[in-house]
C-alpha cells in the first residue's frame, strides 16, 4: 500500500483559536503523526487566499487527504470537500478537527491543556482519515408525481403551482371536500376577501386541473420508499354512493330522514346522513354518513334493521319500513315480534339516555304488520330464493326457529320440510301464548309467508313416534333439531298427582285449541315467569280468583314487566316468599295447598337471591285448581342412542355455541330445546345461524370461522342527544281492564298512524345513515350502493407534502369558559359561520341557541393559548386579528350592538394588519379591554364576563348576550399517526417539525417530505400561501432533475462474513437492511439508508460497517484520544 | 511532590444533539475542563461495546456517551438502543468487578450547551474522585 500523503491546516480563526491554542506549535507536532507530510498555520483558512492556499497546496504537495483543523464541521465541512474537488481531491478524504467551538472556546485558561487537546483531535482525525474511503456520491431516480396531504388552501395552493409545472400531484383529503377550515370564514382580515369568492374558484381549478388527481374522502393508510421513490397507499372511505354516476342532484338528501349536526356549520345547523358538506363542495358529490351498527341492530338476535324501520316509519314509508323487515331480513314475524317480542332492541336504545324511554321499536313493528293487514288484506314477504341447489333439510318443530331456519336455508335454494308435532305451526307461539296478548290469525299468516316460499309443512308428525329420527338423518343432507321445551317441571313435593293439580303450559295449550277448560273459584298459579303470568291472566278470564305464588320477591321475577304489571292490573293477587310445601287432597282431589314463607338469602348461580324457607311459617290455604309454572324442559326421548346426538347433564342437546352443530356433524339444534326454556326471538336468532351455518356447510365452506358474537352483538353508538325531538313516549292504548278480564281478545290496541310517526321520529340515530334505503328509490342514475366497502389504491410518488392543518380547542377543555356547556357561548369558528353569508343564519348575526340578535358581544382572546395550564404556552397568532375582524363585521351587521375585546396583547404583526386593528377601534368603536377573562357564568339568557382591566387596575364584569370565544389552535386530529407513517418528528404539542426552524422551514427531516400550512405552526392564510408555493418550489427544484445525488457515508456489507441472521434487519429504522432469501446474506438499500450506523454497532460478525467509520477507525480514534499527552 | 490526577475521559458524541450542544456551550464560551477528548459519531446507537472496552482498556479513565433525548433521535430511536446497550454493558462491567460508574449515558440536546458543560465538569469530577482507571495502560507497567 502507498504511504499516505496527508497535510494538516490549522487556522487562527483571527485570535478565536489562536488566543488560546499555540497553533504555531500544533502545526510543528502535526508534523510528526505518521502519514502527515505537510503542516501549515494561517490567520483564516476558510477565507479566498485560504482556501487558495489549501487548493495549492493539495496540487503541489500532492495530498491525498487533508485535516482542517478549524471551527465546528457544520459550518466549513462542505467548504473544504469543495475545496478538496477543485484541487482533484476525493471530497470525502477531507476531514474537520473541530479546534475552535470544543477546543478554544470553552478552554480559554487553559492555554496548555487546550493545546493538547487540540492535538489529540488532530491526531483523531489523521487516524480516521487515514482509513477514509474515497466516495462518489450515488444517484436516485426521482418519481415525477407529487402527495399533497390535506386540501386546504395549503394543499390546493402546492397543488396547483405544482400541476401547473406540468406534474401530476394527488390531493388527497379526509373529508368529502375540498376547501378546510379556510372555506368556512366569513371574510378575510385585512382586506375583508370573501373566502368564498376567492377559494372557490381555487378548488374548481384544482378539480379541473389535468394533472391534479383529488382522492376526497380518503386517508393516508402506509408509507414507504424514499425520496424520489415513495410507494403510497391510500384507503378510500366509502361514501357508499358511487361517484362515478353521482351527478350531484340532492335528491338523496332529500328524502333521507336522518338528521345530524353540519360539521359545515359547527353543529349549528343540521343536515342529513345522505349530505354534500356545502352547495360548491369540490367534487360535486353526496356521501352517506355511516358510522357503524347502531345499538338496536346490533343487539337483535335475528339482526333486524330496527334503525332503518323506524326511521321509515318517520317518514311515512311504512312500505319501506315492513320491506326492510320482511325482504331485507328475511323475518316472516313482523306482527308476533311486534307483539311478544321482548325485544333487547329496545334494551339496548340510546334514546333512553335522552329521556330514559326507549323507541317504541317493539309496537312500530306491529303496526307495520297490522298496517299491511289492514292496507293489503294479507302478509308479504318477497325473498328470491336461489335455483336448486338439489339439497335438502329436515327441520324438526315449526316454532319460530324451525320457520327462520327454513327461510334462511330456502333462500339459498335447498329443499326445506318441516316435521311438526302439532296441527298448526306457531310451536310455543301457538299454543304458550294466549289470545289476548298474540292474535292467532297474525300468526297464522306469517307462518304461511315461510310456506309460500315453497317450505314442505307436515304437520301431526312427531319424529321418534311417526318417524325415527334415524331415517332423517340417513334421508338428508342436514337436520335442524328445534322441538322446544315442552315437558312440564315438577316441584317433587307430596300431592302433585291429585286432581286439580296441573301444568300451566298444558293449560294454555287447551286454551288456544278452542278449548275452555272447567276451573274452580280458587285458583293458584305457581311460578314467576311469563308462563305463569299468562295462565294467571287466562285463568282470570275464565271466571276464577287467582293468585300467584312465587317464592321470591316481585323483583326477581323472571316475567317481563308489562306482563307482571298487566296481571297485578287486571286483578291477579301476588303471594311472594312463598311455596308450596304439600298439595292436600280430599279423595284424589286438590283442596287445599301447604304454603311455606320464605326469606332471601344470598345470591346464587343465576344472581338472584337464594329463597331460604322460615321454619314453622307453614300455613294451609284452600284452593280448587293449581297450576305450575315452574319451567319446562325439552322431551328429547325421540333421541336415540343410533343418533349419535350428544345431550347434556341437565338433559338438552350439547351443540357447539358459535356453530350449533351437534355432536352429529349433520344435525343442529337451537332454541329452547338447547338453552332450556328462553324468549321467542332468541329462537328465531337460533335458527338464522343454524340456518347459516348449514348453507355454509352445504356448500363445502368451513362454517366454524368467524362465528364469534353473531348472534348478540354489542354498540355503544349514541346518537346526537341535541337533536333528540323532545316528544315523550306515549302508551300503548289498551283495553279497558273491565272488557280485557271477561273474554280472550287482544288487549293492546296499536297506535294511531299519527302517534307512531311521532313515536318514530323519537330516534336520535345512532352511527348516523339507517340504511332505511329511501336515497335507493330516488336516486335516478342509480348510484347508491349500501354495501360499497372501502377501497384503496396505490400511488408512486417523489415528493410529499404534508397540509393537514389545524384544529380549534375544544370548549369542553375549557371549564372556566363553560366547558361547552353555556348556550350562548360560542368558538370563533362558529362565530365566523354566523356572520357567513352562507351560514346558518345567511349572515344575520342571530344566537344559534335562540336566534336572538345579540346586543352585547364579548370577544375573548387567548383562551387556552399562552396558557400553559391548557398544555398550549404558545401563541395562536391569527386570534388577534381575526376577533378584531369579527368585531368589526360583527358592528357592520348590528350597528347598535356593542363589541366588548378582552386580550392580554393585541398582536397585529403583518401587512396593514395594525391599521385595521386602529380602524376597528376607531371608526367601528369596538372596545378593548386589556385583561384575560377569568370566568364565564350563564344565567338568564346571559353571559356574565370576568374580568379585570389592567391598565385601569380594576375588576370588570360585564353581562354579554354573546360570548365568542378564540381556542387556541391544535394540530387537526390524526397528525400523529400520519407523523408516524411518514417518519416526521413532531414537537410537544404535535406540530410537525421543520428541519431547521430557521432556515429550512419547508423541509422536514425525512427526505423528499415537505410541510406547508398550519400543520406547522400556527399561521394565517398569507403565510400559508407563501409556504405552500415554497414547498411547491421545493418539490419542483426536486422535479427539475431526473436523478438525486445522495451521501454515501452508509452501510455496507462484507458478504463473506455476513451470515444473514437479520439482527441489522431488526435494528434498522430505516427498512433499508434487509436479508436476501436466497443468498442469505443482508443487503443495504443505498437509497434507504439514513448512515446512522445502528446495524453496524449491532452486527455480531462485524460484517456491517458505516463507510468511513469502521470499526478500525474508530479504534484508531479511541487510541489517539487515549494517549497520554 | 506527587501530580495531580487528571482523568482522560473518552466522549462519544452523537452528530445531531451533544456535539451540537459541545457545539454551543463553545459558541457560548461556556467554560468546562479540557479532560474530555471527543470524538463524533452519527447516533448514539452507533457506538458499539467494543468502542467504550477499548477506550478502557487504552486507558481512559471514564467514558460518556452523549445521545439526543429520547423521542428525539434524529435516526428514530437510535438512543434507546444506546440506552439497552449501556445498560447491558453496565452489567457485564460489574460482572467482571469492573466499576461501571466509568461509563455514563447523557441526553444531551442541540439546545443544551450549560448542561454539556456540567455533564462534563461533574463527570470530571466524579472521575477525578474515582481516581486513575485500574484496567488502564498506564497502571500496568
Amino acid at each position: 500500500m502507498r504511504k499516505p500523503r496527508i497535510g494538516v491546516f490549522v487556522c487562527h480563526c483571527g485570535l478565536n483559536i489562536a488566543g488560546t491554542v499555540d497553533v504555531q506549535r500544533l502545526a510543528d507536532e502535526s508534523r510528526g503523526i505518521p502519514g502527515v507530510v505537510f503542516s501549515k498555520d494561517y490567520i483564516y483558512m476558510c477565507s479566498e487566499p485560504g482556501q487558495d492556499m489549501v487548493e495549492q497546496t493539495i496540487k503541489e504537495e500532492k495530498l491525498d487527504g487533508i485535516v482542517v483543523a478549524n471551527c465546528s464541521p457544520s459550518l466549513h465541512e462542505k467548504t473544504f470537500r469543495n475545496v478538496a474537488k477543485r484541487a482533484g481531491l476525493n471530497p470525502f478524504k477531507v476531514e474537520v478537527a473541530n479546534i475552535r467551538e470544543q477546543v478554544s472556546w470553552p478552554h480559554e485558561n487553559e492555554k496548555e491543556q487546550a493545546t493538547r487537546k487540540a492535538l489529540t483531535v488532530v491526531r483523531e482525525m489523521v487516524r480516521k482519515l487515514t482509513g477514509d474511503l474515497e466516495l462518489e456520491p450515488f444517484q436516485i431516480p426521482v418519481t415525477h408525481a407529487a402527495l399533497v396531504i390535506g386540501g386546504g388552501v395549503a394543499g390546493i395552493q402546492a397543488a396547483l403551482d405544482i400541476a401547473d409545472a406540468g406534474h401530476d400531484v394527488y390531493l388527497v383529503e379526509r373529508t368529502p371536500t375540498v376547501g378546510g377550515n379556510m372555506l368556512k370564514l366569513s371574510e378575510t382580515f385585512p382586506t375583508l376577501d370573501c373566502p368564498q369568492c376567492i377559494m372557490t374558484p381555487k378548488m374548481t381549478e384544482a378539480a379541473q386541473h389535468p394533472h391534479i388527481h383529488i382522492l376526497a374522502y380518503s386517508e393516508v393508510e402506509e408509507v414507504s420508499g424514499y425520496i424520489g421513490n415513495f410507494e403510497v397507499k391510500i384507503r378510500h372511505r366509502s361514501p357508499y354512493i358511487d361517484w362515478s354516476k353521482c351527478n350531484g342532484c340532492a335528491d338523496c338528501a332529500e328524502v333521507c330522514p336522518v338528521v345530524m349536526k353540519s360539521e359545515w356549520d359547527h353543529g349549528m345547523d343540521t343536515r342529513r346522513a345522505a349530505y354534500r358538506p356545502f352547495d360548491q363542495a369540490v367534487p360535486n358529490k353526496f356521501t352517506i354518513d355511516k358510522q357503524g351498527e347502531p345499538p338496536c341492530r346490533a343487539a337483535c338476535p335475528v339482526h333486524l334493521n330496527a334503525h332503518g324501520y323506524v326511521t321509515a316509519t318517520s317518514a311515512k314509508e311504512y312500505g319501506q319500513a315492513l320491506s326492510l323487515i320482511r325482504n331485507e331480513a328475511r323475518f316472516p314475524f313482523a306482527g308476533v315480534a311486534g307483539r311478544i317480542c321482548t325485544h333487547p332492541c329496545q334494551e339496548a336504545c340510546a334514546r333512553k339516555e335522552v329521556d330514559d324511554k326507549s323507541v317504541a321499536i317493539k309496537h312500530i313493528k306491529r303496526w307495520l304488520a297490522d298496517w299491511e293487514l289492514r292496507e293489503k288484506g294479507t302478509a308479504h314477504m318477497d325473498v328470491e330464493t336461489s335455483e336448486p341447489s338439489g339439497q335438502r333439510v329436515a327441520i324438526v318443530g315449526a316454532g319460530p326457529g324451525g320457520l327462520q331456519a327454513a327461510v334462511d336455508l330456502r333462500k339459498n335454494g335447498h329443499e326445506v320440510i318441516i316435521f311438526d308435532a302439532q296441527d298448526k305451526p306457531g310451536g310455543m307461539l301457538r299454543t304458550g301464548i294466549p289470545a289476548f296478548r298474540l292474535d292467532k290469525d297474525v300468526l297464522q299468516k306469517e307462518c304461511e309467508l315461510v310456506f309460500k316460499l315453497g317450505v314442505e309443512y307436515k304437520p301431526n308428525t312427531t319424529i321418534g313416534k311417526d318417524i325415527p329420527l334415524k331415517k332423517l338423518i340417513d334421508d338428508y343432507d342436514a337436520i335442524y333439531l328445534s322441538v322446544g321445551a315442552y315437558k312440564e317441571g315438577k316441584m317433587g313435593i307430596p300431592g302433585e298427582e291429585l286432581d286439580g293439580v296441573s301444568g300451566g303450559v298444558q293449560f294454555l295449550g287447551e286454551l288456544n285449541r278452542g278449548k275452555m277448560p272447567k276451573l274452580g273459584k280458587r285458583v293458584a298459579v305457581v311460578g314467576g315467569g311469563n308462563s305463569a303470568m299468562d295462565t294467571a291472566r287466562s285463568a282470570l278470564r275464565l271466571g276464577s280468583e287467582v293468585t300467584i305464588i312465587y317464592r321470591r320477591t316481585e323483583r326477581e321475577m323472571p316475567a317481563i314487566s308489562d306482563e307482571i304489571h298487566a296481571a297485578k292490573e287486571e286483578g291477579v293477587k301476588f303471594m311472594l316468599l312463598t311455596n308450596p310445601a304439600k298439595f292436600i287432597g280430599e279423595g284424589g282431589k286438590l283442596k287445599s295447598v301447604e304454603v311455606i314463607h320464605m326469606k332471601l338469602g344470598e345470591p346464587d348461580s343465576s344472581g338472584r337471591r337464594r329463597p331460604i324457607p322460615i321454619e314453622g311459617s307453614e300455613e294451609i290455604l284452600e284452593f280448587d285448581n293449581v297450576f305450575l309454572a315452574v319451567g319446562e324442559k325439552p322431551d328429547l326421548s325421540f333421541i336415540t342412542e343410533a343418533d349419535n346426538i350428544e345431550l347434556t347433564p341437565w338433559n338438552t342437546i350439547a351443540v357447539d355455541e358459535e356453530t350449533l352443530v351437534t355432536s352429529n356433524p349433520k344435525v343442529f339444534s337451537g332454541g329452547d330445546c338447547v338453552t332450556g326454556p328462553a324468549t321467542f326471538i332468541d329462537a328465531a336468532g337460533a335458527g338464522r345461524k343454524a340456518a347459516r351455518s348449514i348453507n355454509l356447510m352445504l356448500e363445502g365452506l368451513d362454517f366454524t370461522r368467524d362465528r364469534a358474537n353473531e348472534l348478540s352483538r354489542k354498540s355503544d353508538l349514541v346518537g346526537d342527544k341535541d337533536l333528540a325531538k323532545p316528544i315523550p313516549l306515549s302508551p300503548m292504548p289498551e283495553l279497558a281492564i273491565k272488557d280485557r278480564i271477561t273474554n280472550f281478545n287482544e288487549v293492546e290496541l296499536g297506535y294511531s298512524e299519527e302517534d307512531i310517526v311521532a313515536q318514530a321520529s323519537r330516534c336520535i340515530h345512532c352511527g348516523g345513515c339507517s340504511e332505511c334505503r329511501l336515497c335507493e328509490a330516488v336516486c335516478e342514475p342509480d348510484a347508491i350502493v349500501h354495501s360499497l366497502a372501502d377501497w384503496t389504491e396505490q400511488l408512486e410518488v417523489g415528493a410529499i407534502i404534508v397540509a393537514t392543518g389545524y384544529e380549534l380547542m375544544p370548549l369542553e377543555r375549557m371549564p372556566e369558559y363553560g366547558g361547552g356547556k353555556f348556550k350562548h357561548v360560542i368558538d370563533a369558528m362558529q362565530f365566523e359561520r354566523i356572520l357567513c353569508p352562507s351560514g346558518p343564519t345567511a349572515g344575520e348575526v342571530r344566537r344559534p341557541a335562540d336566534g336572538k340578535v345579540p346586543k352585547k358581544v364579548a370577544f375573548v382572546h387567548c383562551a387556552g393559548s399562552r396558557d400553559p395550564e391548557h398544555g398550549v404556552a404558545y401563541c395562536s397568532r391569527v386570534c388577534c386579528m381575526y376577533l378584531v375582524k369579527q368585531a368589526m363585521l360583527y358592528k357592520h351587521a348590528v350597528e347598535d350592538g356593542e363589541a366588548y375585546l378582552f386580550y392580554i396583547d393585541i398582536r397585529t404583526n403583518g401587512k396593514r394588519y395594525e391599521e385595521f386593528y386602529a380602524r376597528t377601534m376607531e371608526e367601528s368603536h369596538a372596545t378593548f379591554i386589556r385583561g384575560k377573562v377569568s370566568r364565564l357564568y350563564e344565567h338568564d339568557g346571559k353571559v356574565t364576563v370576568f374580568s379585570e382591566d389592567t391598565l385601569a387596575g380594576q375588576p370588570i364584569q360585564l353581562e354579554a348576550d354573546l360570548v365568542v370565544v378564540a381556542p387556541a389552535m391544535l394540530p387537526s386530529k390524526g397528525t400523529a399517526e400520519l407523523a408516524s407513517k411518514l417518519r416526521l418528528a413532531t414537537d410537544e404539542y404535535g406540530w410537525v417539525s421543520e428541519a431547521h426552524p430557521k432556515l429550512r422551514a419547508i423541509e422536514t427531516l425525512t427526505g423528499g417530505v415537505f410541510v406547508a400550512g398550519a400543520i406547522q405552526f400556527p399561521k394565517d392564510i398569507t403565510d400559508v400561501v407563501c409556504q405552500a408555493s415554497g414547498a411547491a418550489g421545493k418539490v419542483l427544484a426536486m422535479f427539475s432533475r431526473e436523478t438525486l445525488e445522495r451521501e454515501p457515508l452508509i452501510a455496507e456489507v462484507d458478504p463473506d462474513i455476513c451470515t444473514g441472521c437479520g439482527i441489522c434487519e431488526e435494528v434498522c429504522p430505516y427498512d433499508a437492511s434487509t436479508v436476501d432469501p436466497v443468498k442469505k446474506k443482508a443487503e443495504v438499500n443505498e437509497a434507504l439508508c439514513e448512515g446512522c450506523g445502528a446495524c453496524a454497532a449491532a452486527c455480531p460478525s462485524q460484517a456491517m460497517r458505516l463507510r468511513n467509520a469502521t470499526r478500525t477507525q474508530l479504534f484508531a480514534m479511541i487510541e489517539e484520544a487515549t494517549r497520554d499527552y | 511532590m506527587e501530580k495531580e490526577f487528571d482523568p482522560k475521559i473518552v466522549g462519544f458524541f452523537c452528530n445531531w444533539c451533544t456535539a451540537a450542544a459541545a457545539d454551543l456551550a463553545g459558541t457560548s464560551r461556556i467554560q468546562y475542563p479540557a479532560n474530555v477528548r471527543p470524538i463524533r459519531v452519527m447516533c448514539s446507537g452507533s457506538v458499539d461495546a467494543s468502542y467504550v472496552i477499548k477506550a478502557l482498556l487504552e486507558g481512559a479513565d471514564g467514558v460518556l456517551i452523549g445521545g439526543c433525548h429520547p423521542n428525539d433521535c434524529h435516526y428514530v430511536n437510535g438512543n434507546y438502543k444506546a440506552r439497552r446497550r449501556v445498560a447491558l454493558l453496565k452489567s457485564i462491567l460489574t460482572t467482571l468487578d469492573l466499576d461501571p460508574d466509568r461509563v455514563w449515558l447523557r441526553w444531551i440536546s442541540a439546545a443544551e450547551g450549560v448542561r454539556f458543560a456540567k455533564v462534563v465538569r461533574q463527570m470530571t469530577e466524579e472521575i477525578k474522585e474515582k481516581g486513575p482507571n485500574p484496567m488502564g495502560k498506564s497502571t500496568q507497567t
